[in-house]
This record gives structure tokens, sequence and C-alpha cells, in this order.
């Protein structure tokens, strides 16, 4: 099976629900202190998987079809046996990538971590130098990310780039895609953040649903001008839904947003083996158990906390999406962007689609904090969805 | 690679939807007046054929029948 057909997720893979990608906090601890984190990283948690544990994990992960496992953290290299993890994951059949900060991942780490079958890394770069350090807590962890980069294709290691978009970022998109063609990056992976953990405490980061009207043509530009110097942008599970350029990124045949795969076709591991339908929900409500207490897939078939996207319901929309045209399809994008704003799946402000609608008739949305995050791990606070006249000059369009 | 076993667990797969042979915004499979301009969805339209999706759309068919038949 080519590497392109083992990322597809196929019809067999929706029907018989294969997990076919699995993203893995490999421990919560972290060596930088991000304001956007939705899981507070920095320190281990109580009691994290050991390593005959979690390569336990990926035999049964294997045993389901699992296709691809991303490991994550805190910072996944802080753990002393990652790469023992690494090489299970390889030996089992699996594709293995990292997704990290890169602060002090060295390149004799890089070096040794393709050694054990590590097939490509995430670098996270949010911005700017000035505007990266701040948003990443650690001055010089811009310096440090680029740095990897360079190892990465000296060591011919697959790296890609993956950037949060925040209110403060979006004046830079332009100028960081020159910064990543330089650093011979191939692979933008863009994702808005969300409200949750620390990005609750520091609100003035997220981006403004409205805001979308001005993101998504500036997104298409760069994916058309990066297209043509060999970097592609690709947008996340939150960054849609249909509009003008959802053919672009996406399509044309079959490429549509198909819905949020959470629970359907990915699971997302915690470091002390809580198992989620995706890696970014709340544990609080989307914990289906843990793997030291059942095996996983007794877990996967039958917790509730892992199906509510296999029968394609529409029954948990409400708001907009309720009654959007593309609800059968799209059933409210990102379950974790809605259930962090407002504790409920199924309606979700940022959506391109969406904003253009409510454009023709004048109105922007906004969301506003009510409620603060407490402080732990994948909590959210609770927001307000404002609606308001467009006031001056029109929504771009 | 591990092969996928009888998984009994089961769920649907996402409806299809093409794009608008008239303005290229995307309409559920079958449809024939769009709802996004009002136009026949099917009759190939100028915006469409000029854009670069008809010759994209049809690699990526061939492509994916190529895969599928690979397995």
């Amino acid at each position: 099976m080519g590497e392109e057909t083992r990322r597809r997720i196929s019809l067999a893979d929706q029907l018989d629900c294969v997990p076919v990608f699995v993203v893995w906090e490999l421990t919560l601890a972290c060596n930088l202190k991000c304001l956007h984190c939705g899981s507070r990283a920095g320190h281990r948690r109580a009691g994290e998987l050991s390593t005959a544990e979690c390569i336990d994990v990926v035999r049964q992960l294997a045993e389901l079809g699992t296709r691809e496992i991303s490991i994550i953290g805190g910072e996944a290299f802080v753990r002393k046996d990652w790469l023992t993890i690494v090489r299970a994951i390889r030996d089992h059949g699996i594709d293995c990538m990292m997704q990290t900060g890169g602060y002090k991942l060295s390149a004799a780490m890089i070096e040794a971590a393709a050694m054990a079958g590590l097939q490509g890394i995430g670098v996270s770069i949010d911005g700017l130098e000035v505007l990266h350090d701040r948003l990443r807590g650690v001055r010089g962890s811009y310096a440090e990310a680029l740095r990897v980069l360079a190892d990465c294709r000296r060591i011919g290691l697959a790296a890609s780039v993956n950037t949060q978009i925040t209110a403060t970022v979006m004046p830079q998109l332009a100028e960081l895609m020159e910064v990543l063609i330089a650093a011979g990056a191939k692979y933008w992976h863009v994702a808005l953040t969300v409200a949750m953990g620390n990005a609750v405490d520091n609100e003035e980061i997220l981006l403004q649903p409205y805001e979308l009207a001005t993101l998504m043509p500036l997104l298409a530009r760069l994916h058309r001008e990066g297209g043509e110097r060999d970097l592609l942008l690709l947008p996340s599970n939150n960054i849609g839904y249909f509009g003008p350029y959802d053919a672009l990124w996406r399509g044309p045949d079959r490429g549509h947003y198909p819905g949020c795969p959470a629970g359907q076709n990915t699971i997302g591991l915690e470091a002390d083996g809580t198992l989620k339908g995706c890696p970014s929900l709340a544990t609080e409500r989307y914990g289906a158990g843990n793997v030291r207490d059942k095996p996983i897939a007794e877990l996967w078939a039958a917790h509730p906390a892992l199906s509510f996207n296999r029968d394609r319901s529409t029954e948990d929309l409400w708001g907009f999406c309720r009654s959007c045209y593309y609800a059968e399809v799209c059933r409210g994008g990102c379950t974790w962007t809605a259930d962090a704003l407002f504790g409920r799946r199924g309606n979700n402000p940022y959506c391109h689609y969406r904003v253009l609608k409510l454009a023709e008739r004048g109105i922007r949305e906004r969301v506003v904090k009510v409620e603060d995050a407490p402080m732990a791990s994948f909590a959210t606070g609770r927001f307000s969805l404002i609606e308001e006249p467009i006031l001056g000059e029109r929504a771009a369009i | 690679m591990s092969s996928a076993p009888a998984n009994p667990v089961k769920g649907r797969p996402a409806p299809v939807l093409i794009l608008c042979r008239q303005c290229v915004e995307y309409v559920f499979a079958g449809t024939e007046i769009c709802p996004h301009c009002g136009r026949d969805a099917r009759e190939i339209g100028p915006r469409y054929r000029d854009s670069p999706y008809p010759v994209i759309e049809a690699m990526q068919r061939i492509d994916r029948a190529l895969k599928d038949r690979a397995g």
C-alpha cells in the first residue's frame, strides 16, 4: 500500500470505523510555556503509562488497524523512552510522526529518531520571532524551531510546519510564508487556535469568527502562491467549511470537508492512558475510559464518548449549523472548536460559509468570554455568541 | 503492516458532494438546481469550464480508481 493510500480514509475505513489515525500525548511534560496551550502542558501527569504499557498500546492499535501514530506532548521527546516507543510503533508496521515545538531537540536526537524509524517531524512556528517567542513563552524558541527544520533537511527527515492562527499572527502570515520557503519546508499545516486551557486565560489572542472573512481569502492566496513555490498550505480540521475555497485545498473530487472524524477514524490518547475520539477534546466530557482498565478494542466498540460521530446524525446540531445546507456533511465542523466554546458540540461560528451567509444579511458574530477555564488539562471555559450588525465597511466576500 | 481485523463497530460514510458546474460551489451529488446560484448544477458553465477543476477532477477520479483497484 502506497504512502498516500495509507493516509487516505477509504469508504471501508468509514464503514468499519477503523481508527486510522492516532494522536498520542506521550507525556504532559513540556519545555515551553505556550499562551495558547489547550492541555496546559508543563509537568508530567500523575501515572503516565510505563514503557511496557505503551508497547502494549501499540500492539492493540495495530490489531485495530491503525496506520499512523503522531506522537505529541507536552513534548514527546522529554520522555526518556520515546525512541523505544517510536521503534515499537514502526515494528508494528504503523507510520510514526512527531509534532514538536523543537526547543532543545538536538541534531543528534533527530538522527537517533530517524534511525528508530520516525518518518517525519512537524515543527510549530506561530509567527515571526518576537511573536513566536512571546506565544511560546520561551525566548529563543523561534530560532530553535528554524534550526530543527534545517537539521531535518540536512539529515533527510521530512519536516513540515504547524502554525496556530491567532488574531496576532494574521498580519504576519505572508512574511512567515517567505521564512518557511527559505527554510525549505514543503508542507504548512494551519489551524485556528481554540478556546481551551491557556487560550481561555489569554482570550485576546483568539481570532473572532467574523475575521474569517479576512483570513480565508488570505489563506487562499498563500495556498496558491506557496503552491507555485513548492510549499503546500494544508488546512486542519477546524479550517473551513465549504464556501469559495474548500475545493482549492481539499477538492475537488470528493475532497470536500467530510465532517469531524473524531471517534470514527481517529483516536486521541492522553499520557495516563485516557482514551478520547480526538486528542484535543475536553477530557471531562469526552474521556472514554482508560487503557489500563479495559482493552482498547472494547472501549472503541462500546464507549458512548467515542461513538457520537459514527451514525452521522444531525440531532446534536443547533444554532446556525442546525439548518445549514451542509448540515448532513459537515455536522458542525470541528467538535473540539464548538465544544470548547459552548460546552456543547454542534454549533460552530468559525465557519467561512456561515460568515458569508450572515454577511449577506449584514450580520457578524463574535465570541465573548463569560467564564474562565479551570486550571486543569484540556479544561474549557464558557463563551457567549454575540450577533451584531456589520457597520462601516462591508465584509470582504 | 497489520491487517485490519473484522471490526464489530459500524459507521456511516459522509454524503458525497460535487461542484456545481455553474458557480463552482459544493452541492449534494444528484442536485439539479444549485441552491447557491439557482442555475442547472449539471450543465457546464464558463466559470467551471475555465477553472482548473475539470482537469483536476478527472485526474483525481482516475487516481482514486487505480488505488481502489490496487487495494
